[in-house]
């Protein structure tokens, strides 16, 4: 809450600042997000062994379920689906840049309320957090440099890391960025340090240090055809004594004659390997085929105090195609994409037999104008993997209506096979959404959905079925300063 | 008086002719330019002037300055003392589409032998003596150039009633006009892309043919473009295009491999373009929701309206784009924020909220997240993320490992190893590392070693040696 309460001083000392300057303002924004759903948790139980069928470990229940049976126990143990249980999230994003106070100065923050009214505790992840100040930070911008002070965000090719500290940026010419920032790092998608209790409630061997954040970054785009950067970052123990990540990225974008190329890179320099490169090809071809290659390389990335690392986790080389055409008006849009992948030698045997060393992932999709106002789309997906695999397809219909407004159907149907798991059958699904104006500056829009599992002779008992339903209200308080137009 | 070829007398006319060409017109032949008033007493001023070219050197030099004289000349006498003050100002160009070049003719008389003469298509009149100095008639070119319609469009034949812009040509009925020939620059393959240009450098052109109407039947924002603007309006016009369905032609810039990602940014910086062809709802089909801020500032206009392409790109990213942006958003490729806004980042990388993923995308993320399509972690921490949630689902082992979720092979505990390396980023997702340290951990457990022929111990204890003291427990 102390980020909270030093945000609310920051608004208020601003909007109770003196009135008269030219082009002070503050400007609110707010995402209201509710979401429901309804599932039933994997739950394990046991019978007796004397009632099961067959032999060894892996036997059958009478309702034809997977039982795990022990040698010389009286018990086996299956997994099923246990009692229908609801999660009710609420999330309140609230977003205020205040402007005004000097030239080029500004002050930005996203702040998230929580309130869970799930029927358990812990199914929906934070739902017991009660606040979290995504972002919040001052800014100085005049024109060739930029600071920022306060937490803030980086974007960059090793994604997104959000961090309390300072940063300063520097454009000395039109196209080049150079960027330098430090502070107290945050743990990735948690907004949190790495100390806090979030962590350390569900990982035993959660740092104890929270640990620094320096970075450099360059982006240079002399023209919209043309943009590269590079990014090196690392995070350490404030006693200096351990890393926490040691890497570098490089991304980069050439567009020429209808094509592109674009490249990345990240590479982990303490462990001394590259966790992703990938290179993607686009053109756009006679008769308006959009065709896209790429290859890429990709071994996962563990932050170095987890012990995941030292199990020699390997990465896999993977290829593929991607295409699209669309008709001469664009009122049809079809697309067909292939990629395998194949993993690297693992340099172990296993007993119960090979797995996959490769995966396979094939789409099919087709998007169509039905008239002015509706349109349609439909899209198959086949992903077979050593680990789960899915068969999934889609068809969804969709209106504008008045006033931005817009109202869609869907039809959902998919099989999973679950990681390592015997279990079959096909879900079934029909949703609607839709969204509408509310009032000048606001916007609704919620989605409903119910699934239905229609479950086969071998699976253990887990039931995807489930309703789903979101509710969200999109809505601005204050000017718009210069960006809107009409307003 | 006579010199060569013109007449010494000029007769006092009603119309003057202003040299059919002003400047460049007159090396380029573009318009025809005559202009009623002011007029010059040509008559009044006999046996001064022995030559036409005196005054009108550009006649024959094609330059546009010096056909006619400027205001000094007439200072020359009109200086208030010798003669009366004048004014003078060189007459304003009157549109029309007749075209005519005097230095054409010229070259073509020259070729043919004969002697240029200004008399004889300005100087026929029933006094030789004096400076008379007639219109050129209409007849005198069509003894050499025949009409190139094949038939004129009204009986009248009144040269008028179709030589001069459209709203001044009363004469012409509705269907007169609906019938017009096209000229063969509307026939051109790129005239449609490139007709918003011409229009700016010949305005005066269009005049002939088109009122604003014939403007605003596509472009919605025609009011607010000058070329469009400078046009009438017609109500013969409006009748007939009223009947006409807009037509546009895509750009070739559009079909450009980069062209969903950059449109934004050069909406951003000349959205004007855009409204050309783009009405809000253009943009509405891809972008719902509040939308970028260029979006407002294009036209709006009812919906039954049919101006406006209806943009059928149903995607302005490729399938799986949101998952794989990453290079394009680091390198700044096409600079995301010209549709997006700095929050949009946080919508989305800060955990729920978001919408970044399909409504069904729980239910199936499995193997999407085993094939690594995109980076997980880049926006949800595994351990309270990930792993909360399937412990809570009954997923992830809460503390026992003999439950029965890898229910497909019996031996899985004793070879899971081939598993757990192609997909220990999954492991990692429900199991905590006390789990595999139960085995894995050089100090109270069984002792398999978990590391492969790859793995360079002294390299990364020299990096993080707390997490090997967590299985081999040095020092403690």
């Amino acid at each position: 809450m102390r980020e909270f309460r030093l945000a609310c001083a920051i608004v208020a000392a601003w909007t109770a600042g003196p009135n008269g300057l030219a082009g002070q303002s503050v400007r609110i924004t707010g995402v209201t997000h509710a979401q429901y759903v309804d599932l039933q948790p994997l739950r394990v139980d046991s019978i007796p062994a004397s009632e099961t069928f067959g032999s060894g470990i892996l036997r059958r229940a009478p309702n034809g379920a997977v039982v795990r049976c022990l040698t010389g126990e009286d018990y086996c143990l299956l997994s099923g689906a246990g009692e229908s249980v609801y999660a009710l999230p609420l999330l309140q994003d609230v977003s205020v840049s205040a402007w005004g106070l000097g030239r080029g100065v500004r002050f930005f923050a996203r702040l998230r309320g929580r309130a869970s009214a799930s029927q358990e505790t812990g199914l929906w992840p934070k739902g017991n957090d009660a606040f979290d100040a995504l972002v919040a930070y001052l800014e100085l911008d005049r024109g060739d440099y930029r600071v920022r002070g306060g937490r803030q965000w980086m974007v960059s090719g090793l994604g997104f890391y959000n961090f309390d500290g300072a940063s300063v940026l520097y454009r000395p010419v039109d196209g080049l960025a150079v960027e330098g920032y430090g502070g107290w790092s945050l743990a990735r998608g948690l907004d949190e340090p790495r100390t806090s209790a979030s962590l350390s409630a569900i990982e035993p061997f959660a740092p104890d240090d929270r640990g620094m954040i320096l970075g450099i970054s360059g982006t240079y785009r002399p023209s919209l055809a043309t943009s590269v950067s590079a990014l090196y970052q690392r995070e350490i123990r404030t006693d200096r004594r351990d890393l926490y990540t040691d890497r570098v990225a490089m991304d980069g974008v050439i567009r020429r004659w209808g094509m592109s190329l674009t490249g990345s890179l990240e590479a982990d320099l303490a462990g001394r390997q590259v966790n992703e490169a990938k290179l993607t090809g686009r053109f756009v071809g006679p008769g308006r085929l959009d065709t896209q290659l790429f290859a890429r390389r990709y071994r996962p990335f563990f932050e170095l105090w987890t012990i995941w690392g030292a199990f020699s986790p390997v990465g896999f080389t993977e290829g593929g195609l991607e295409t699209r055409w669309r008709s001469e008006r664009g009122s049809i849009v079809a697309g067909a994409d292939l990629s395998r992948r194949s993993y690297d030698e693992t340099s172990l045997s296993s007993t119960f037999g090979p797995i996959r060393s490769d995966g396979w992932r094939a789409g099919l999709s087709l998007s169509g104008l039905l008239s002015d106002i509706w349109k349609a789309d439909g899209r198959y997906d086949l992903d077979v993997g050593f680990g789960a695999a899915k068969s999934a397809a889609s068809v969804r219909v969709h209106r504008t209506l008045p006033e931005n407004g817009r109202l869609g159907f869907s039809l959902q149907a998919f099989q999973r096979i679950f990681e390592f798991r015997v279990d079959e059958g096909t879900v079934f699904g029909l949703g609607v959404d839709g969204g509408m104006k509310a009032g000048s500056r606001g916007y609704l829009s919620g989605t409903f959905a119910a699934y239905r599992h229609a479950v086969g002779r071998d699976s253990p008992g887990v039931d995807w079925s489930q309703l789903r339903a979101s509710l969200r209200w999109e809505w601005t308080l204050g000017p718009e300063p210069g960006m809107e137009g009409r307003q | 008086m006579t010199t060569s070829g013109c007449p010494s007398t000029y007769r006092k006319s009603t119309m003057v002719i202003v040299a059919l060409a002003m400047g460049g017109a007159a090396a380029t032949g573009v318009h025809a330019i005559v202009e009623r008033a002011p007029l010059f007493p040509h008559e009044e001023h006999d046996g001064l002037f022995p030559l036409c070219t005196g005054c009108h050197a550009g006649i024959e030099t094609g330059v546009g300055a010096e056909i006619f004289p400027d205001e000094q000349t007439c200072l020359n006498c009109h200086d208030g003392v010798v003669e009366e003050a004048v004014a003078w100002v060189e007459p304003q160009s009157h549109p029309s589409n007749l075209r005519f070049s005097h230095l054409v003719h010229m070259e073509r008389q020259q070729v043919a032998g004969e002697a240029w003469d200004c008399a004889s298509c300005h100087g026929e009149g029933s006094r030789p003596d004096l400076m008379t100095v007639e219109r050129a008639s209409p007849e005198g070119c069509l003894t050499c150039h025949a009409h190139e319609a094949p038939s004129h469009l009204i009986e009248s034949r009144d040269c008028a009633a179709c030589h001069t812009v459209l709203p001044e040509a009363r004469g012409l009925t509705e269907e007169v006009i609906a019938a017009f020939p096209q000229p063969a620059s509307h026939l051109e393959p790129d005239f449609q892309g490139s007709h918003g240009t011409l229009a700016v450098e010949e305005g005066n052109s269009c005049a002939f043919c088109h009122s604003q109407e014939s403007c605003t039947r596509c472009h919605a924002n025609g009011a607010a473009l000058p070329a469009v603007r400078a046009l009438a309006t017609d109500a013969r016009v409006a009748a007939v295009v009223s009947e006409t369905a807009p037509h546009y032609s895509e750009p070739a810039t559009h079909l450009d491999s980069g062209w969903n990602e950059l449109h934004g940014q050069l909406a951003i910086e000349e959205v004007s373009s855009c409204a050309n062809c783009h009405t809000e709802s253009s943009c509405r089909g891809c972008h719902t929701g509040v939308g970028p801020a260029a979006l407002n500032t294009l036209p709006s206009l009812a919906e039954d309206d049919p101006r406006g392409v209806r943009v059928a790109v149903l995607a302005v990213h490729r399938s799986g784009f949101s998952g794989q942006h990453g290079a394009a958003a680091a390198a700044a490729a096409a600079s995301c924020e010209s549709c997006h806004t700095s929050d949009t980042c946080t919508t989305c990388h800060n955990g729920p909220g978001g919408g970044f993923h399909p409504v069904n995308f729980l239910q199936m993320h499995g193997p999407e997240s085993y094939g690594r399509e995109s980076d997980c972690t880049s926006c949800h921490s595994t351990e309270v993320f990930c792993r909360s949630c399937h412990v809570s689902t009954g997923m992830g082992p809460e503390g026992n490992l003999r439950v029965a979720f890898h229910s497909a092979q019996p031996g899985w505990l004793l070879g899971h190893g081939n598993a757990a390396r192609q997909g220990l980023e999954s492991c990692a997702s429900c199991h905590r590392q006390v789990d595999c340290m139960q085995c894995h951990a050089a100090v109270g457990s069984w002792s398999i070693n978990p590391h492969g022929p790859d793995f360079d111990g002294d390299r990364l204890s020299a990096k993080n040696v707390s997490s090997c003291n967590l299985c081999h427990r040095v020092g403690s």
